[in-house]
């Protein structure tokens, strides 16, 4: 990972993902300690996302694939366009607009506790992960999912 | 809306902006509303996610209609893109991006247009959506565009020489692979490899050797991920190199040494030597002062000022030109008082395809405080704060000026203050 020298975040243990973890954990209460070596936090650079080749309905690469459902720590920047006070925002490579229109580009952060308020520079965040498609209105609205507990 | 937009402010104000913007519809079909009409209205105002998918809908129902029905498509498209430049701006950047897809020559003019207007905010967008369907007898404007101050459009232009399959224009390709943009120096490598030129191999291999980083950001990472993914694609096996990690980790050093070997042998035992500019880059000590800027109409801009009096000019292998004694300490005592005014807001404007961002790390402090200007195409008035103002002239004047003939270094001054004027308005 490279050196974090901004005021870095991070979000305390992850939490539960709707695409699952070890079965025998409750999502809320399980943290890296709790679920075992299985459970891992995971070292994920935001480049190995974004880089990936997408197209809806073809699988992800494997090394992305298995990602879904584990843990992860990862850097990247608050999209410029974050909302304040929301829960979610979106985590980019790049602290500009470039790209965040493509699928791949970006990760939708969830904060389970508190809201958003927007924080310029790099930024690490650990939390549950999820990669498949979000469909809404017959459009895919997002590829890569993570719930953090919160930005404090 | 607002013009300026407070980080310490509650929610509602950007709340406000994203409704403004549209950015919260998703795709609520309305009454009466043709399917085109519906997918013109998304891919201009759905959320941002969505504004390409229901642009390259469009395209896949009129590759999929009866002639009739296509003329009435492109009729409509044509209609939305309206009569000036400026009216094409506002149907957004997803559906510029696919207009050269419906292969209408008129809509290729009107892309051709905006791609000759220096003022038009989208203009890397305008020219990918032109490579696609390139077309031989744009053979000239392609050249041209090779050399476009804008190096998403350089990148671009690369594309359309695929497309056309212009073999015939290897040297004007081979001349990219000293470009200063990293983006531009891989498309240019890459297609040169496509094309039988194991040589250009040597440009990829060479990324991977990346560890630089501007500030935080870790820019030599994101460059092996994009460099090694294409090589992945030009040879059998990339021997378990991983660009998630550092080139010096064990693993990857291993893997560098056979890379070599195989990239020597694609490219018949010839080793050529790589222009400075192309060089891995590594770390940098004493990065304190760095203003980023990213102008879609006046191109992009990396400069830092070290602790040690020098100004380094760009990404990966920066250039760096010395300073006089104490300038980088008389910019810093500048930059504390600066600094200081704006310390309760980091966020001034809003998002768009206009960014400058300052980043700030005096000597001795192990964390790097930003702030950051931001708009959409529109000009904004007075929306860098003064006292941003005031440091960004004085940064500013310490660029070299004039014609040079490294091309980083050309004009510099002259073109990075038109980038900060068209991003939050002339320095005084």
């Amino acid at each position: 990972m490279s050196l974090l020298t901004t005021a870095s975040l991070l979000a305390a243990l992850a939490l539960g993902s709707p695409v699952g973890g070890p079965a025998d954990c409750e999502p809320v209460d399980c943290g890296p300690a709790d679920c075992g070596p299985a459970d891992d936090v995971i070292e994920v650079s935001i480049d190995k996302l974004t880089s990936i080749e997408y197209r809806r309905g073809k699988q992800l690469p494997e090394d992305v694939a298995e990602l879904d459902g584990k843990l992860i720590r990862i850097e990247g920047y608050m999209s410029i366009g974050t909302l304040e006070g929301v829960e979610t925002f979106e985590l980019v490579p790049e602290p500009c607009e470039c790209g965040r229109s493509k699928l791949q580009h970006f990760i939708e952060v969830t904060l389970s506790e508190g809201t958003v308020s927007y924080r310029p520079g790099r930024i690490t965040l650990e939390g549950r992960f999820a990669a498949s498609e979000v469909v809404e209105d017959d459009f895919v609205v997002s590829l890569y999912r993570l719930t953090i507990r919160s930005l404090d | 809306m607002g013009s300026s937009l407070s980080v310490s402010s509650p929610g509602a104000t950007l709340l406000a902006w994203a409704a403004a913007c549209g950015s919260l519809a998703l795709a609520t079909p309305q009454d009466g509303e043709s399917r085109v009409d519906e997918l013109l209205r998304v891919a201009r105002t759905g959320r941002t996610v969505v504004r390409p998918q229901a642009a390259r809908r469009l395209v896949r129902l009129f590759e999929g209609a009866q002639p009739a029905e296509r003329e009435a498509l492109v009729g409509r498209v044509l209609a939305a893109c309206g009569e000036t430049n400026a009216d094409l701006a506002t149907i957004g950047s997803a559906l510029i991006e696919v207009l050269g897809d419906f292969g209408d020559g008129r809509l290729r003019e009107r892309l051709w247009s905006a791609v000759d207007d220096p003022d038009f905010a989208w203009r890397p967008y305008a020219a990918r959506s032109l490579t696609g369907g390139a077309r031989a007898a744009e053979r000239p404007r392609f050249d041209a565009l090779l050399e476009d101050p804008i190096a998403p459009v350089r990148a671009a232009a690369v594309g359309a020489f695929r497309v056309l399959d212009e073999r015939g224009a290897a040297d004007l390709l081979r001349a990219r692979l000293a470009d200063t943009d990293d983006r531009v120096r891989r498309a240019a490598a890459d297609l040169l490899v496509r094309w039988g030129d194991g040589e250009a191999l040597w440009w990829l291999l060479e990324e991977l050797h990346r560890s630089d980083h501007f500030f935080d950001r870790p820019t030599g990472e994101q460059a092996r991920f994009q460099a090694h993914k294409l090589l992945a694609a030009h040879l059998p096996d990339t021997f378990g190199y991983d660009p998630g990690a550092e080139p010096d980790v064990p693993t990857n050093r291993s893997a560098l040494e056979r890379l070599e070997a195989a990239v020597a042998e694609r490219a018949g035992g010839v080793r050529p030597t790589l222009p400075a500019v192309a060089r891995a880059g590594g770390a940098v000590q004493g990065e304190t002062i760095g203003l980023e800027l990213r102008s879609c109409r006046r191109g992009e801009f990396f400069l830092r000022w070290t602790a040690d009096d020098g100004l380094l000019v760009g990404q990966g292998r920066p250039t760096r030109v010395a300073l006089p004694a104490g300038t980088v300490a008389r910019l810093l005592a500048r930059g504390r008082t600066a600094t200081e005014a704006v310390s309760d807001r980091r966020f001034f404007g809003q998002p768009g395809c206009d960014v400058e961002q300052l980043s700030w790390r005096p000597p001795g402090e192990g964390t790097t405080a930003i702030w950051i200007v931001s708009k959409g195409p529109q000009v904004v008035q007075g929306l860098r704060p003064a006292a941003l103002g005031g440091l960004a002239a004085e940064l500013l004047a310490t660029l070299p000026e004039g014609p040079r003939e490294n091309p980083r270094l050309d004009h510099l001054r002259s073109r990075t203050r038109a980038a900060l004027a068209a991003i939050g308005g002339a320095l005084d």
